[in-house]
């Protein structure tokens, strides 16, 4: 029910800033106004229903509601919104994509639904549990908006010089300056997050690092931001080919936070806690 | 690139990582590991390769080499690639290179975060072939009121048929386990599906609509059961249903199917909840060092060791299995690691200040 409503919000949230970004071609700026605030709403709602979704289950299995993947799931919807709210409530475009990447996130929960509640195992109870799950989130969502701003920045390379970009949101924005911005803060967020999971490794299993494929999968997510970065203060590489490395770092946190459990060597790996 | 000879820092890069760990390898098959530092020497003397190992292209090359490499070492899941000598010498030149970073770039443009990034880097590279060289890790089985101080070495995270001495003796003094409640349940399954499409509960959902089937949990009792006429009743766990507005039970061990559904009475296997081994440490005397009590996440730590609660037997209630570890690096390694997390954090500051780009 309440999975519905959330689903439902998001959805009217995506359709709302479509007909922003319609309305905007149209040049009928009240309406452009008027949807992109209703679209912000549809979004809260969205968001108020996620909260009160994971409080209730806070509440009834008394632990976090990051164990399972269903949970996980919610949870990156929810870090998704709060990242457009900061950082992207001005464009429409960005509107209608994080409507339907959190669309998809939850329909894809919606296939992995818990239909039981799960104990929260030993090695979960710990302090370090909630700061590594959040700040990798925040990460995770601050690199989908590096992700979708470098795809648009292939489409539009001059972002200003579309029609209309004034109603848009784009007038004063460079897509590929947006998309290095939310690199720098994701990439300090699961730089915070790998610190963080060593720190928790040297007191749960005696070594902050064992090559385990999440570990391994995180390093490689890790480094490929790296490259991006070393790239751009080179200051010769191409702005295109910046967009490319930002695109394929967001494929490796999908594989990270999706992937790598279907690796033949997961099956013995230590991170394994949601395997079905 | 202004004052070095080398004109395409790309390539060059590459082929120097590329000779850098085949010299590795072949130092490796050699039994003369070590080498490794000689080209590392010759790469800080000669000024052009020195110059070309703290600019951004050979650091953005090391770093898409390595990511290659650790997407190889996923796929083929050789944990001793990672403590092979070709890949130290790799991380030898990722830490020359750093090093080279900080010393060079000191007091130029690039900043103080750049500073702390990049000895950050270094400092965690020295922590980790520390705990390469130096770490101690072994596996203790023990029994209640059993003192040892004998382990089975580990290597790579598995114990390995032979044994090494603690420096002190372990003696278990109490172990025990909280185990989750165990709860009765009824799991509804699809014909076709080995997971449960529902689980109901008289604390969580009490009912379902499964397709077009409507169910509903109306309690759990123990009833009086005859088997056979002639039999003596026995007690039965089960549960009282209402499917589809009739009402039914579904006893233990005797799955009910309605339509396309199978309903099985069940019980939560009540799993481990807090396994915690009371211990002391004592010395050759038999004096107590220091005592504590272990669970997951909070080892005792004594002396350099680190002693964690890491295995249990359900079948022995009165056995607990813990892990050792000395690594000497790890303060280093922490060192480091709040280092690297300091200079994100500046850096990040920075430049949401309005710095613009360039300058690392």
């Amino acid at each position: 029910m309440m999975y519905k409503l959330m689903f439902l919000s998001y959805m009217a949230s995506a359709l709302l800033y479509g007909g922003g970004i319609v309305s905007a071609l149209k040049r009928k700026e009240t309406a452009v106004s008027a949807l992109r605030w209703f679209g912000l709403a549809a979004l809260l709602v969205g968001l108020a229903v996620g909260i009160y979704v994971m409080t209730t289950s806070w509440i009834d299995t008394g632990h976090p509601p990051f164990q399972t993947l269903y949970q996980s799931l919610i949870f990156f919807s929810a870090t998704t919104a709060l990242v457009f709210l900061y950082a992207g409530r001005r464009i429409l475009v960005m509107g209608v994509i994080t409507a339907a990447f959190i669309l998809a996130i939850l329909a894809y929960g919606f296939l992995k639904k818990d239909v039981d509640s799960v104990e929260l195992p030993p090695a979960l109870q710990s302090a370090w549990f909630i700061p590594h799950v959040v700040v990798y989130f925040l990460g995770y969502s601050a690199l989908f908006v590096s992700f979708v701003t470098s795809i648009l920045y292939l489409i539009f390379p001059k972002a200003k010089e579309l029609p209309s970009a004034d109603l848009l949101g784009l007038d004063t924005l460079d897509f590929n300056v947006y998309s290095y911005k939310a690199i720098l803060f994701g990439y300090a967020m699961i730089s915070a997050g790998l610190i963080l999971g060593a720190l928790w490794a040297k007191f749960a299993w005696g070594d902050w690092w064992s090559w385990d494929p999440k570990e391994n999968w995180a390093l490689v997510t890790w480094l490929v931001y790296t490259a991006y970065l070393h790239f751009r203060f080179t200051k010769r590489f191409s702005k295109k080919g910046l967009a490319w490395i930002s695109i394929i770092g967001f494929l490796a946190v999908m594989f990270t936070y999706l992937g790598v459990n279907y690796l033949p060597a997961a099956q013995e790996a230590l991170h394994s806690y949601t395997m079905e | 690139m202004k004052s070095t000879k080398i004109t395409r820092p790309y390539l060059f890069s590459l082929l120097l990582v590329v000779a850098m760990s085949l010299f590795g390898a072949v130092a490796a098959m050699l039994e003369l590991p070590w080498l490794f530092v000689v080209p590392l020497v010759g790469l800080v003397a000669w000024s052009d390769t020195r110059k070309l190992l703290v600019t951004f292209e050979f650091s953005a090359t090391f770093v898409v080499l390595m990511t290659i490499m650790v997407i190889l070492g996923t796929f083929f899941h050789k944990s001793e690639m990672w403590s092979s000598y070709w890949f130290m010498g790799l991380m030898g030149l990722l830490g020359l290179s750093s090093l080279l970073c900080v010393t060079l770039k000191f007091n130029k443009r690039r900043g103080i975060p750049y500073i702390i990034i990049h000895l950050s880097i270094v400092i965690v590279l020295v922590g980790s072939f520390m705990k390469f060289q130096l770490k101690e890790t072994g596996f203790v089985h023990i029994q209640e009121g059993m003192v040892t101080n004998q382990m089975l070495k580990m290597v790579n995270g598995r114990t390995v048929d032979e044994t090494a001495e603690l420096p002190f003796s372990i003696r278990l003094n109490k172990f025990n386990v909280d185990f989750y409640e165990s709860k009765p349940q009824v799991s509804i399954f699809e014909h076709d599906k080995d997971r449960p499409v529902a689980v109901l509960k008289m604390d969580g959902q009490t009912e379902a609509k499964v397709g077009t089937v409507n169910v509903k949990l109306l309690g759990f009792r123990e009833h009086p059961y005859a088997p056979m006429p002639d039999h003596a009743p026995m007690l039965v766990k089960m549960a009282e249903m209402e499917v589809d507005g009739k009402r039914g039970f579904v006893m233990e061990g005797r799955p009910v199917r309605h339509k396309e559904l199978a309903f099985m009475y069940r019980e939560t296997s009540g799993m481990a909840k807090v396994y915690r081994s009371d211990i002391s440490l004592m010395d050759d005397q038999g004096n107590e060092l220091v005592r504590k009590t272990i669970v997951v996440n909070d080892p005792l730590i004594y002396d350099g060791w680190w002693l964690y609660q890491s295995n249990w037997d359900p079948n022995n209630l009165s056995y607990s299995g813990i892990q050792a570890v000395r690594d000497p690096g790890m303060f280093v390694v922490f060192a480091g690691l709040i280092l690297l997390a300091l200079g994100t954090l500046l850096k990040v500051r920075f430049k949401k200040s309005g710095e613009e780009e360039g300058a690392a």
